[in-house]
């Protein structure tokens, strides 16, 4: 994880490329996330198929086909997750976005740097990759002796962005905009939660690179500077 | 709740941001039983906090926020001003669709082998930047 700061320098920089439509990828980063999905998936499949395996000998030894053949399903899957994660995990790294500003602002568009890296030689080229953002309300409640959960999402957004593969590194630009009037800031408390994610999907149009990443975004009780109203606030002397 | 019609609060302003804080003047004056010799020394302070509480379709989240107590008289009489801080990390005040988050400024007062009563006020907590901004809860309009 990289955290650097740079203060009022670095937001005028972002706000001079809006500006002047120049090269989007020239940001400098703030905060990066990372996709462990194909590292864990690789985990719980490793763990779970032994004990699969351990209680498959056991049903067949003890003649009970319904087990065995509910057993034998049950590996099937198991077996076939381990064989795909770890291909994953063999040819790409990690899906990283490398964030402009952390955490994000309401109101604000921030671009970011969507990167993963080939561990293998492919050929260049070009694809588009599928950003999806969404806010959600989560809520906990009881019902009797129940627990439950709701969900609402309450913001989606969905855009396709051009991205290149060159030199084994797969980039593409995306602008995040969290808007102000829809959804809030993060929230989490134990019973009631506001929850920002992003997911990247690169594999519906392209074979070379595949799978799809979600990341949870941090968005900050605060307004994006063009949003406030300086002159009126008691605190104008934030921006 | 209980409404004590002898403890007023009075709030500078009744929107702060998150990381601000409400500046408040709380009074207290005694009720009519409150004056003989047997009640003397029997309200003991008035505590004064910033209440956060969640509605809406999940269990309630609630926090008492940066509780401060003005001290009393003899005769049950309190009149300070109380500054009350919002912390960074704080919710802001909000209206969705499953959940609402409210803030109220609660002043208590702590009456010995008696029942406490309490007035509270409705605040707005707003986000950083926000306070020209906003005139109800997240999100803007």
């Amino acid at each position: 994880m990289i955290t650097k700061r740079f203060g009022s320098v670095f937001y005028a920089r972002i706000m001079s490329q809006y500006g002047a439509g120049t090269d989007a990828a020239d940001f400098p980063t703030v905060h990066v996330l990372t996709d462990n999905d194909s590292k864990y998936l690789f985990g719980c499949a490793g763990v779970g198929l032994p004990i699969i395996v351990f209680l498959l000998i056991l049903a067949v030894s003890g003649g009970s086909t319904v087990f065995t053949v509910i057993l034998s399903l049950v590996g099937i899957v198991f077996a076939a997750v381990l064989i795909s994660s770890a291909r994953e995990l063999q040819k790409w790294g990690p899906t990283e976005v490398h964030f402009s500003q952390w955490p994000l602002q309401l109101g604000s568009t921030t671009p970011a740097r969507v990167v993963r890296v080939a561990k293998r030689a492919v050929p260049n080229s070009s694809f588009d990759a599928e950003v999806e953002l969404e806010c959600e309300e989560w809520v906990r409640y009881t019902v009797g002796t129940d627990t439950r959960t709701d969900e609402r999402t309450v913001y989606e957004h969905e855009s396709n962005v051009a991205g290149e593969l060159v030199n084994n590194r797969f980039e593409a630009v995306i602008n995040i905009h969290i808007p102000a009037n829809v959804g809030a800031p993060t929230i989490d408390l134990p019973n009631n939660k506001v929850k920002w994610t992003l997911e990247i999907d690169v594999d519906k149009l392209s074979p070379a690179i595949s799978g799809s990443a979600d990341f949870d975004l941090v968005v900050a009780a605060e307004l994006d500077p063009l949003l406030r109203n300086i002159q009126d606030s008691p605190r104008g002397d934030l921006s | 709740m209980n409404y004590d019609p002898n403890l007023s609060i009075e709030i500078e302003h009744d929107i702060a941001e998150v990381g601000g804080s409400f500046v408040c003047t709380v009074r207290r004056s005694p009720t009519d039983g409150e004056t003989n010799a047997k009640t003397v020394g029997q309200v003991r302070a008035v505590q004064i906090a910033l209440v956060m509480t969640t509605e809406g379709r999940g269990d309630v989240d609630s926090e008492r926020i940066g509780e401060n107590s003005l001290p009393v008289d003899e005769y049950g009489m309190a009149d300070g001003v109380v500054n009350l801080a919002v912390p960074t990390d704080a919710p802001v005040s909000y209206d969705g669709a499953l959940i609402r988050v409210v803030y109220r400024i609660e002043a208590r007062t702590d009456i010995r082998l008696g029942r406490d009563q309490q007035s509270s006020a409705e605040v707005l907590v707003v986000p950083v930047g926000g306070a020209g901004v906003y005139r109800s809860a997240h999100p803007l309009p």
